[in-house]
């Protein structure tokens, strides 16, 4: 576990590394290539403000609103019968919505639970196996235009979904109580 | 499909804020949010910029190309309707392999121009083809091998063992993409293009 811990460490200085080393290898005038490209990454991230603008606002308004709280007691109500705590509803909820507001979640979740608690570890895993629905979709639509989304919507919360089950049977299989 | 979820999002918020007396709280969010918006978006700016800038070096040099040819085989099952040598391929090779090793800031601008890509080709211009939606539900079920942000919260938390969830989160997060996978199939083989 360590050492994936330390090649996750060390994949960006080393990819930067050999992306570097390749570019003079081959002769290239790499800081002008890189500069060229750097400006297309700034464009790029101005072009998807606007989206940003639109979603966060939307999403925080939704927060303050106090629904999602709602919607998480509901559903964390609904699927209490499968065993999943019920506490890491919202969390699932949350991230689908905001990346931001879901580690708040969680970090408040590994003071109350315990990082190493059933729902700690849950919670951790979950986290790793699901990922900002709404934001990604969002940007990925926007740039090409995207009106018709078809199933995409729908696959994606499958997917999810089955992210936080695997993230409930993956902790029971690896610390068996 | 987005202007009703965000329709809805903005409407929900204010008419169940109004009738729970948190109209303060929303009128906030509204004015708040866009600021949040454009410092999240400045302060990654940067990493972004840094990674499309290595990328093109990469691509000069051929070395994506040589990435795309590594995972090609895979490329190809995923997307079958999307020429091997199309352009489109290359930017999906760098943007899952980008998510697998948790470098967000170099997946999401190969991402979009994947998009950009597949949209050249799509016979209903505005409408998402196959290959979008199996791309972008891949894309929205987590690929990534381990989270580093997650491990440091543990430890910060005082966990005895903070990377002891890397292996299950590898099984779990097998578990939505294979699921992702099998839902775009499905749908696929019952849908027309």
């Amino acid at each position: 576990m360590e050492a994936a811990a330390m090649v996750s460490r060390l994949i960006l200085p080393l990819t930067a590394a050999l992306i570097v080393g390749w570019g003079l290898w081959q002769g290239q005038d790499i800081f002008a290539v890189f500069c060229r490209g750097a400006k297309e990454g700034l464009r790029l991230s101005i072009e998807i403000l606007p989206t940003m603008v639109g979603l966060l606002t939307a999403v925080g308004a939704l927060r303050g609103s106090g629904f999602l709280d709602l919607m998480g007691s509901i559903l964390g109500q609904v699927i209490a019968f499968t065993g999943f705590p019920a506490e890491l509803i919202p969390l699932g909820l949350m991230k689908f919505f905001s990346s931001s507001a879901a580690t708040g979640l969680f970090l408040d979740l590994l003071q109350t639970a315990g990082p190493d608690s059933f729902s700690g570890r849950i919670a951790s895993v979950m986290l790793g196996a699901t990922e900002t629905v709404l934001y990604t979709m969002s940007i990925y639509l926007m740039k090409v235009g995207i009106k018709d989304g078809r199933y995409i919507l729908k696959g994606a919360i499958f997917a999810n979904l089955a992210g936080m089950a695997g993230a409930y049977g993956a902790v029971k299989l690896f610390f068996p109580s | 499909m987005l202007r009703y979820l965000w329709g809805g999002m903005m409407l929900l918020a204010v008419g169940y804020g109004i009738v729970t007396g948190r109209a303060a709280e929303v009128t906030e969010r509204l004015v708040d949010s866009g600021q949040n918006a454009v410092i999240m978006t400045l302060s990654t700016m940067g990493l972004m910029a840094f990674w499309t800038g290595m990328m093109a070096i990469a691509k000069e040099g051929g070395l994506l190309t040589r990435l795309e040819e590594a995972i090609q085989p895979l490329l190809r099952r995923l997307f079958p309707s999307v020429p091997p040598d199309h352009p489109a391929m290359t930017e999906m090779a760098v943007n899952l392999a980008a998510n697998f090793f948790g470098l967000g800031a170099a997946a999401t601008p190969a991402g979009l121009r994947a998009m950009e890509q597949l949209e050249t080709f799509n016979p209903h211009p505005g409408r998402a083809t196959k290959a979008m939606c199996m791309f972008l539900i891949i894309n929205m079920s987590s690929v990534q091998l381990m989270s580093m942000n997650i491990i440091a919260y543990r430890a910060q938390a005082g966990s005895a063992s903070p990377t002891e969830i890397v292996l299950p989160t590898l099984l779990a997060t097998t578990c939505s993409t294979v699921a992702g996978v099998l839902y775009a199939r499905w749908k696929e083989g019952r849908e027309q293009d």
